[in-house]
């Protein structure tokens, strides 16, 4: 009960934080201001990234796999060439997203239109990564 | 006619930045699968104009030469929307004593060749070696310009 009471403060101020309760004030329809247009830009980067993240972990196994059913061992090399992809993937995702921002370059709208890009680009690839794994 | 293309096309967006900027191998690959395009569509032709339909390719090699096809008509299209893109970009420059918007369309154009063919690597390994990766390769750079060809004209945060 004690270390509870000394946590208090503590607690309190995580609640009171806006990272806490983004979910239920938050409009990402029509966020109303550029502090809520970052939330929902990071937001929605966080729902993308997660959802690629996933994709990937399957893309791997499945490239690992094919290299190991490969009857011509090292002749294909589906783990080596899905991991460059991938790479490259994300430094044109980063660069795509940079040229996005140039608009608000050096300003607070800056942040939201990059992070709204690059869950654009990554809900993207992970369509596209979906596609790609069989069934 | 086809044959022309590989000439006519303007070398800004694929080749010469290529060239320019990155390792001599991925260069080499790309001369490699340029001279592999023009050959196909200079040997091709003679009969191939009447005989070849990609609606419903019948054997290996009509496949290729579709995907081919396919690929050469999107690359010419980029090459086609590239002026436009990069005048917006100067435009935007303008007046400010900086190149951020040429420089940056510059940076995701090389960046979007590099993963282009990272990726399309990848999807043709199935046949890798075998006679269908050229289509496979063909095929993939196609949908991949045709995606970014819509992405440069919506936009990337649609």
């Amino acid at each position: 009960m004690k270390a509870l009471l000394a946590l208090l403060p503590a607690l309190v101020l995580v609640a009171l934080s806006p990272a806490a309760w983004p979910a239920e004030n938050l409009d990402c329809n029509n966020p109303p201001d550029t502090a809520s247009e970052n939330q929902c830009a990071d937001l929605a980067f966080a729902k993308a990234d997660k959802a690629l993240n996933e994709v990937w972990r399957k893309v791997k196994d499945w490239a690992a796999q094919n290299d190991k059913d490969s009857d011509k061992p090292g002749a294909h090399e589906y783990a080596n060439t899905a991991r460059a992809a991938q790479r490259a993937w994300l430094a044109y995702r980063d660069a795509v997203c940079r040229e996005a921002g140039l608009p608000m370059h050096g300003g607070s709208g800056e942040g939201p239109l990059i992070g709204n890009c690059r869950a654009y680009i990554t809900e993207e690839r992970v369509k596209s990564l979906k596609g790609l794994l069989p069934e | 006619m086809a044959r022309a293309s590989s000439e006519q096309v303007d070398p800004l967006v694929s080749e010469k930045m290529r060239q320019s900027k990155y390792p001599k191998r991925a260069g080499e690959r790309m001369r490699a699968s340029a001279a592999l395009v023009a050959i196909l569509l200079l040997v091709m032709p003679a009969h191939a104009d009447e005989a070849l339909n990609c609606k419903d390719p019948q054997d290996q090699s009509s496949m290729t030469q579709c995907a081919a096809q396919d690929f050469e008509k999107a690359d010419k299209a980029l090459n086609q929307i590239w002026p436009k893109l990069k005048a917006d970009a100067q435009g935007n420059d303008e007046g400010t004593g900086k190149t951020e918007y040429v420089d940056a369309l510059l940076a995701s154009q090389r960046a979007w060749l590099v993963f282009r063919d990272a990726e399309c690597a990848w999807q043709a390994m199935e046949m890798h070696g075998g006679s269908g990766e050229p289509m496979l390769l063909y095929g993939c750079q196609a949908r991949l310009t045709q995606q970014r060809i819509k992405q440069l004209q919506t936009g990337a945060s649609e």
